[in-house]
């Protein structure tokens, strides 16, 4: 298994963690599934709560609304954007 | 600080705003993050002024009720004035309501116009461009009584009523200052104070410990695009200590967050409303940014109610502290309790009385029905012997959703009416970071599945109201009288 993908089931799982989806297994999100406004059936307060975590879990700081429908669209962006923070550090 | 006596009108009142904003010496009076975006008084009135004159377009009659329903946090502080100066008076609802929703709080309230934030798929009416706004669409309305309000109205406030039928609360200029008033002398606040907005302003908790004091106090703003934590790290590294108006999912979001203590405890003073705070919440805050989230309790109806003064901010479980300067309290009730504090106390619905109670309920169709300055809430509380008032419970059996209210006649109503649905029970089910969410039991006909029904609600109902979990079952348990066995429901629910 790659790094990329290593990083993406990390995520997943990561993501059913944090936001308790306890019907939801982490092989059943699709690399290129939108997080919200999608099948996850997630809203605004899981939002907050996944922006909180991915900057605890990454170091992901998400200064606007913006940022956050961009890095938080689906498990790649996300994903695209930790690895490209780790190697730019 | 109170302003001065005000002539009862919108334009009244939009002059008592730019009155205090064109004499505001303050370059920083509103500032926006991200960005930073700064507003003087000048420039903030200015930008209200604009707006107002992009209005003049429209032939609205002097009066006229428009239906808002706007989501960017910077829209109501310029929204409102804008309007207030044409002598309209706007309604306001949740900016984030689907279509649907949106269409029924329209039957039910008869606007002659609705201003919203622009969508593609939107028919009708124009476009107003004022940035920094978003692009706004304001169509007129047609259809239904028009809505019949009091006189000196200025504002309506629109809540979920107990029978799934939305309410409407109309609100004079004096009642809304008066609210503002009432916080700002018991917090003690001041035009040297600083507030952090992070709650939408549309509701009364933000509308008045926020936006009033802003426009007609003169007390700074920091306004978050959202309760991001870096957009926090901003605010809170830029001022030494800012008033924080929350709920306790801001605080648990804050707690779960990386932002540093040293941070934290600049959020001087802090209330918590909307929901009970979990005790536990307010433990790890004053632990880790050494100060207390005070407890802080209002209704849409009457404004702020109680307020924790105590000098550690550390108050009993249910207790949300004593009146705020000019409210009076009592409870209807002729029920004695012994509380475990000692002594006995009336137990009864809370009644509020004083000048920040709103003018009445208004509805389409209906007379208005008026508070005369008095209030009894759906609230069952005791007060103790030093005053302090405790919570209780509801008489009816609402849903706190992370603060925001929702009455299970409202979601039932709409899955009562998807396809294949033969019967439906709501109920609210523990939710550690929401405190309650939405529950629904369902005995259906056809092969329908939670999915399908998820979705149909999601069509039509906020996203807070919308069951985030549905089982379905061939019968709905009943007790012996007949009734939904809501006890049996929820250790079925929470056994699977």
């Amino acid at each position: 298994m790659s790094d990329t993908s290593a990083l993406k089931q990390e995520i997943k799982a990561f993501i059913v963690k944090r936001l308790r989806l306890t019907d939801v297994s982490p092989e059943s999100i699709g690399d290129a599934d939108p997080l919200f406004g999608g099948g996850l059936d997630l809203d605004s307060v899981d939002l907050l709560d996944l922006v909180v975590g991915v900057e605890r879990e990454y170091g992901v700081r998400i200064a606007s609304a913006a940022e956050g429908r961009e890095i938080l669209a689906s498990v790649n962006a996300l994903a695209e954007h930790i690895s490209r923070s780790r190697a730019s550090a | 600080m109170f302003p001065r006596r005000i002539g009862e009108s919108p334009q009244a009142l939009f002059t008592l705003a730019a009155e205090h904003l064109k004499s505001s010496r303050k370059r920083d009076l509103l500032v926006f993050l991200p960005g930073p975006v700064l507003f003087s008084g000048p420039r903030l009135l200015a930008e209200i002024e604009r707006l107002a004159s992009s209005l003049t377009r429209f032939a609205l009659p002097h009066g006229a009720r428009i239906l808002l329903r706007l989501h960017h946090p910077l829209a109501l502080p310029v929204v409102l004035p804008a309007l207030w100066s044409r002598g309209f008076v706007p309604i306001l609802t949740e900016g984030n309501s689907p279509k649907s929703e949106r269409v029924r709080l329209a039957e039910y309230f008869a606007p002659d116009a609705l201003l919203e934030e622009s969508e593609e798929d939107m028919k009708g009416g124009e476009t107003l461009f004022v940035p920094p706004l978003p692009l706004l669409h304001l169509r007129p309305w047609e259809g239904g009584d028009r809505l019949s309000l009091p006189k000196r109205t200025i504002l309506v406030r629109t809540t979920s009523g107990s029978s799934g039928v939305p309410r409407g609360v109309a609100l004079s200029g004096s009642q809304a200052l008066a609210d503002a008033h009432n916080i700002i002398t018991s917090l003690r606040l001041s035009p040297a104070s600083r507030t952090l907005a992070a709650i939408p302003m549309g509701h009364a908790y933000g509308f008045s410990t926020l936006l009033t004091p802003l426009l007609f106090f003169g007390i700074p703003m920091i306004l978050l695009e959202r309760p991001l934590p870096e957009l926090f790290r901003k605010a809170l590294g830029r001022y030494p200590a800012l008033f924080f108006p929350g709920i306790p999912l801001l605080f648990q979001l804050l707690l779960s967050s990386s932002i540093r203590p040293r941070f934290l405890r600049k959020l001087h003073p802090c209330i918590s409303a909307g929901a009970a705070l979990p005790a536990h919440t307010a433990l790890r805050f004053r632990e880790r940014a050494a100060e207390p989230v005070r407890n802080f309790y209002g209704a849409s109806e009457c404004g702020a109610i109680t307020y924790d003064r105590s000098a550690a901010g550390a108050a009993p479980p249910g207790c949300v502290g004593t009146p705020l300067a000019g409210v009076r309290l009592s409870v209807a009730g002729r029920r004695w309790v012994t509380p475990s504090t000692g002594g006995e106390a009336p137990r009864g619905r809370i009644v509020v009385e004083g000048r920040a109670v709103a003018l009445g309920y208004v509805r389409a169709g209906v007379r208005p029905r008026p508070f005369h300055r008095k209030f009894l809430t759906g609230d069952l509380g005791r007060i103790d012997g030093s005053g302090r008032l405790f919570l209780e419970g509801r008489l009816d059996q609402m849903i706190n959703v992370g603060g925001r209210k929702v009455f299970p006649a409202e979601v039932e109503r709409v899955l009562g009416s998807a396809p294949g649905v033969r019967e439906v029970a709501i109920l609210g089910m523990p939710d550690p970071l929401r405190g309650e969410v939405v529950a629904a039991v369902v005995a259906c006909t056809g092969d329908v599945t939670p999915e399908d029904l998820i979705a149909f609600c999601r069509e039509r109902l906020a996203a807070y109201r919308v069951p985030r979990r549905i089982e379905i079952l061939p019968v709905i348990p009943r007790t012996a009288r007949g009734k939904v066995d809501t006890a049996r429901l929820r250790s079925l629910l929470a056994a699977r």
